[in-house]
């Protein structure tokens, strides 16, 4: 049985919004029985991009993460929500806009905060995955319709081929140690979660400073070499993927016939700034 | 590699153009084929965010300074395409005697540039030798060829003008040097004819419209438009109303010379204006020092004010009468997705493909609104002038007269396509494609790409040989300049800092330079206010106790520095207003830069008009009004400097603008006082 995934390339989210204006004009003031009750016009994020800026300025990158209900197949909110929450077939959860009236405890059962509650209607509300549209036929929801570099893909394949590709191309999820085993996969999810050490090698010769191009750059981490790197033609380097908070690490800088070392201490990435050699 | 500088597609849709230029822009992430992009702008835009690359962050207003040490590096170390200098360029040497120092003292080099732009001198040093040694596409400004960017601060034609004498020195056309950021130049048909938005439509105006280019000889049409040809720019339209006179110049594209054409208000033999008729109210979001504006409303000069507006937004309060509009979305229209016309010809090359909509109405018109061809029509009617204003013609037959004006019956059949709805222009056949812009020049070609000007009698030499300029070659010594002897405007363009910035004396009161782009998520104040879905995207505003704020973006230190977290309700203000908005603090700017979108829609003085703070996120209320230079039309309020602080809760904040209205008010009370008349 196919079901349906989402799968999210975090490189190539502009933060655009496309996607969340789209779920806006499907929802907003439209009642899709069965499926989900109007989604009130402001305070709701059923997709919802969430931003992370690295480093420091002009060392820094950014990268948005759109987010949304996972439609997980071990969902907190199923096992609490009784009849009001069902999985479908294809994977779809959706949340009963009749029998879930009042169910304002169902809001504190989803560990991604994707449960939205609609205080005029008494309802608990979630992204339906456009239920509605796949069932009259739509190949594709419309966030992934609108988006316009295809960081948002919906797709229906069979779960041994979605975990197969989520081992191929390294795809992750979600605050995996939830285990709410989520549909909704990420890639490039290091842009999002992880963080660098960089920095800009420089050398003063006859007075004038200059930008140190090859340096050798070597990542330490309690004495043991954990990467390494050369300098660019602005002398900048930068060691990325390392865990947030992870703590104290050496950089070893040798060019010219010098060498430097600096330390750092990890908690967010962080640009060492200029380094003279 | 692409060097984008001053440049955010991302942002700015290009001009017009959506997302269309994304998708293109995205080929350039593709490793294989190894282009580095890297990005100038004083904020880390959308573009360099999708684009990884280095990041160079001058000062606003400062980057020709880095430009032209750029040069330096390349006339010291050779770095540049001399053969090309010597066939295609003119007076080359007197620019190159001032980079080096020889003409005043003062070589232009990587250093001198650090002092004025905060660049590190080695980073540039860097950047020159990188690009003098690969072919580059310099990408300026939305479209990527121009449109925006710097152009629109006080430095803008020096950015202008230097980032054409980089792209001289490096062989302008040749293959893999041009001016482009993958926005303008789809292979779109370019032979199919449909108006686009500056062409006039149906006012018969073939002197202030771009009409004559094509659109009046398919369809003739009577002229309605205001003949008495008395114009303001709005820019100084309150001037003009309150001190009862304004001059500077207009902004006329036809050629070179009618940027030196002056106004003067009033003009000879015309009446004063006593009257306004404004359609929509985005003046007070999207024109510059605009408590000025505020102050013309008031003025008794003004005697009446109609606003024929969708919305009651901006300035349409400050109206005697509100005539309501209906949408686009409630009365019928035909039009072309991003076809602008003579502004920008060509303009759906932006574009992936081209769009022709029939606009059906999606409902009847809401409340009392009506179609603004039907309340024109009623006041001509009033007037004894419906034929002449209607032709006779209801909305619908304008529609198929305009269908019936375009080559769309050569390929749809109206009822077809008021079926359809739209219609797709196939792209053109591959062999009628049009040519890489600029190969012609640098192959010594005539010019064979499909556009409209410079009209023939702007040539020189012979019709389609050469560039506009007197020479006919990319002039680093400008011959139209050395004409127009503007001190401002040397033949050879010069670094003149910016007369609002650093080096201005109020610097020291108003610390930070706030830049003023083009917003992301609206256009102008489209899609802004209104309650609209925009403001649940907390990038464009942000809900505070119950009120949607504009967004500040500040530095990170600089934030810290004031005692400001995100989402704190902040105070910007300088001499000429104050606004409240909601605080970002960032690394995506420098120490010393901030960063808020212009174009608000709404318009919220939380006390008396001119003389308290707006919440309602007019940033234009801060900017300056005076052109970058004063002999031409040239807007310079993408930048002004102004103080950040935690906002108080207090309300007052008297504009310049009032005082000197109070002040005036009451030199004229005392010389009535005592009897006086005041001296001519
Ligand atoms: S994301 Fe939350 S609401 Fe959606 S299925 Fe998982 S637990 Fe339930
Ligand atoms: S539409 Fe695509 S690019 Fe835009 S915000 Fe959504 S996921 Fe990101």
């Amino acid at each position: 049985m196919k079901k349906w995934n989402m799968i999210i390339d975090v490189a190539e989210c502009t933060n655009c919004q496309l996607c969340t204006l789209s779920a806006m004009d499907e929802y907003v003031g439209n009642d899709w029985p069965g499926y989900s009750a109007p989604m009130p016009r402001h305070g709701h994020h059923w997709i919802d991009i969430k931003q992370k800026e690295r480093g420091q300025a002009p060392m820094i990158d950014i990268a948005f993460a759109p987010t949304m209900c996972n439609h997980c197949d071990n969902a907190p909110c199923l096992s609490k929500g009784g009849d009001a929450v069902n999985k479908r077939e294809d994977g779809i959860v959706i949340i009963d806009p009749v029998k879930a009236k009042g169910r304002k405890d169902l809001v504190e059962s989803c560990p991604y905060g994707h449960i939205w509650w609609n205080e005029e209607l008494q309802l608990p509300q979630i992204w339906t995955f456009d239920a509605h549209l796949l069932d009259q036929g739509w190949d594709k929801t419309r966030g992934h319709q609108a988006c316009p570099t295809g960081a948002m893909r919906a797709i229906k394949v069979e779960d041994d081929e979605m975990a197969r590709m989520a081992r191929d191309e390294a795809l992750e999820v979600m605050k995996p140690e939830a285990a709410t085993k989520p549909r909704v996969y990420y890639r490039n999810l290091w842009r999002y979660s992880k963080c660098f050490i960089g920095g800009s090698v420089a050398t003063e010769a006859n007075g004038v400073v200059d930008c140190v191009e090859g340096a050798a750059v070597r990542l330490l981490k309690d004495g043991t070499q954990v990467a390494a790197t050369e300098t660019d033609n602005y002398g900048d380097f930068k060691f990325d993927r390392l865990d947030e908070g992870s703590g104290a690490y050496t950089v070893e800088i040798s060019g010219h016939g010098r060498k430097k070392t600096v330390e750092a201490k990890l908690g967010q990435s962080l640009s060492l700034g200029e380094i003279r050699l | 590699m692409i060097v984008s500088w001053a440049a955010d597609p991302e942002t700015t849709s290009g001009s017009y153009g959506a997302q269309e230029g994304t998708v293109r822009r995205q080929w350039l992430k593709n490793p294989k084929l190894g282009i580095k992009v890297v990005h100038v702008d004083p904020y880390y835009n959308a573009t360099a965010q999708f684009l990884p690359g280095k990041w160079f962050a001058p000062k606003p207003t400062t980057s020709p300074a880095m430009a032209m040490a750029i040069a330096y590096v390349w006339i010291k170390e050779g770095l540049y395409d001399k053969e090309y200098v010597k066939t295609h360029t003119e007076g080359f040497d007197k620019w190159a005697a001032y980079l080096t120092g020889e003409e005043d003292g003062i070589a232009k080099t990587p250093e001198w540039q650090e002092k004025e732009t905060g660049v590190p001198a080695k980073d540039v040093r860097a950047l020159a030798r990188e690009w003098g040694s690969k072919r580059v596409y310099l990408a300026p400004g939305g479209w990527g060829n121009g449109h925006g960017g710097a152009c629109r601060n006080q430095t803008g034609i020096q950015w202008a003008r230097v980032m054409v004498c980089l792209s001289a020195m490096q062989g302008l056309g040749k293959p893999g040097c041009n001016m482009g950021n993958l926005q303008w130049g789809c292979p779109v048909d370019f032979n199919f004819y449909f108006p686009g938005y500056s062409e006039g439509g149906m006012s018969g105006d073939l002197e202030n419209t771009a009409m004559p280019v094509a659109l009046y000889q398919r369809m003739p049409q009577l002229p309605t438009m205001n003949s008495n040809g008395q114009m303001i720019p709005r820019i100084f339209l309150p001037e003009a109303i309150y001190e009862g006179k304004a001059e500077g110049y207009r902004w006329v594209g036809k050629s070179i010379e009618h940027q030196f054409g002056k106004f003067m208000y009033p003009s000879p033999g015309a009446s004063p204006v006593k009257m306004l008729y404004k359609y929509g109210g985005s003046i007070l979001g999207t024109m510059n020092n605009t408590n000025r504006h505020v102050r013309m409303y008031q003025s008794e000069q003004l005697e009446f004010v109609v606003n024929q507006s969708i919305w009651f937004e901006g300035e349409a309060k400050f109206a005697d009468v509100v005539l309501p509009a209906c949408t686009n979305f409630e009365r019928t229209d035909i039009s072309e997705w991003a076809g602008l016309g003579g502004y920008g010809h060509h303009g759906q090359q932006q574009l992936n493909h081209r769009v022709i909509i029939f606009q059906a109405p999606a409902i009847k018109p809401l409340g009392e609104s009506k179609s603004d061809y039907w309340i024109f029509n009623e006041i001509c009617k009033r007037l004894g002038l419906s034929n002449y204003f209607s032709e006779g013609i209801n909305e619908l037959d304008w529609v198929k007269r305009l269908y019936l004006a375009s080559d769309l019956p050569k390929v749809i059949s109206f009822k077809k396509l008021l079926k359809r709805g739209y219609y797709v222009v196939p792209a053109e056949k591959e062999k009628l494609r049009a040519p890489v812009s600029f190969r012609w020049f640098w192959e010594g070609r005539k010019k064979d790409v499909p556009e409209a000007q410079p009209l023939p009698s702007d040539y020189m030499d012979e019709f389609l040989k050469g560039l506009q300029t007197q020479s006919g070659k990319l002039e680093f010594d400008c011959n139209s300049l050395k004409r127009a002897k503007d001190p401002e405007r040397p033949p050879i363009v010069k670094y003149e800092p910016s007369w609002e910035g650093p080096h201005s004396p109020e610097f020291g009161r108003y610390p930070l330079q706030l830049l003023t782009p083009h917003s992301k998520y609206s256009f102008h104040t489209q899609g802004d206010g209104k309650s609209s879905f925009l403001n649940n995207i907390a990038d464009h505003r942000v809900k505070v106790d119950g009120w949607y704020y504009w967004v500040l973006r500040l530095n990170a230190e600089d934030a810290k520095a004031r005692g400001i977290k995100k989402n704190d309700l902040v105070k910007i203000y300088n001499d000429r207003g104050a606004v409240i908005c909601a605080a970002l603090p960032t690394q995506r700017l420098s120490r010393g830069v901030c960063h808020g979108y212009e174009s608000s829609a709404v318009y919220a003085p939380m006390g008396e008009p001119g003389k308290s703070v707006d919440r309602g996120g007019c940033l234009n209320l801060l900017t300056p009004h005076k052109t970058q230079t004063k002999s031409t039309h040239s807007l310079a309020g993408a930048q002004s400097i102004v103080q950040v602080e935690l906002w108080d809760g207090r309300i007052e904040h008297m504009s310049e603008t009032f005082a000197a209205m109070e002040r005036d008010a009451t030199i004229k009370q005392s010389l009535r006082d005592a009897h006086l008349v005041p001296a001519k």
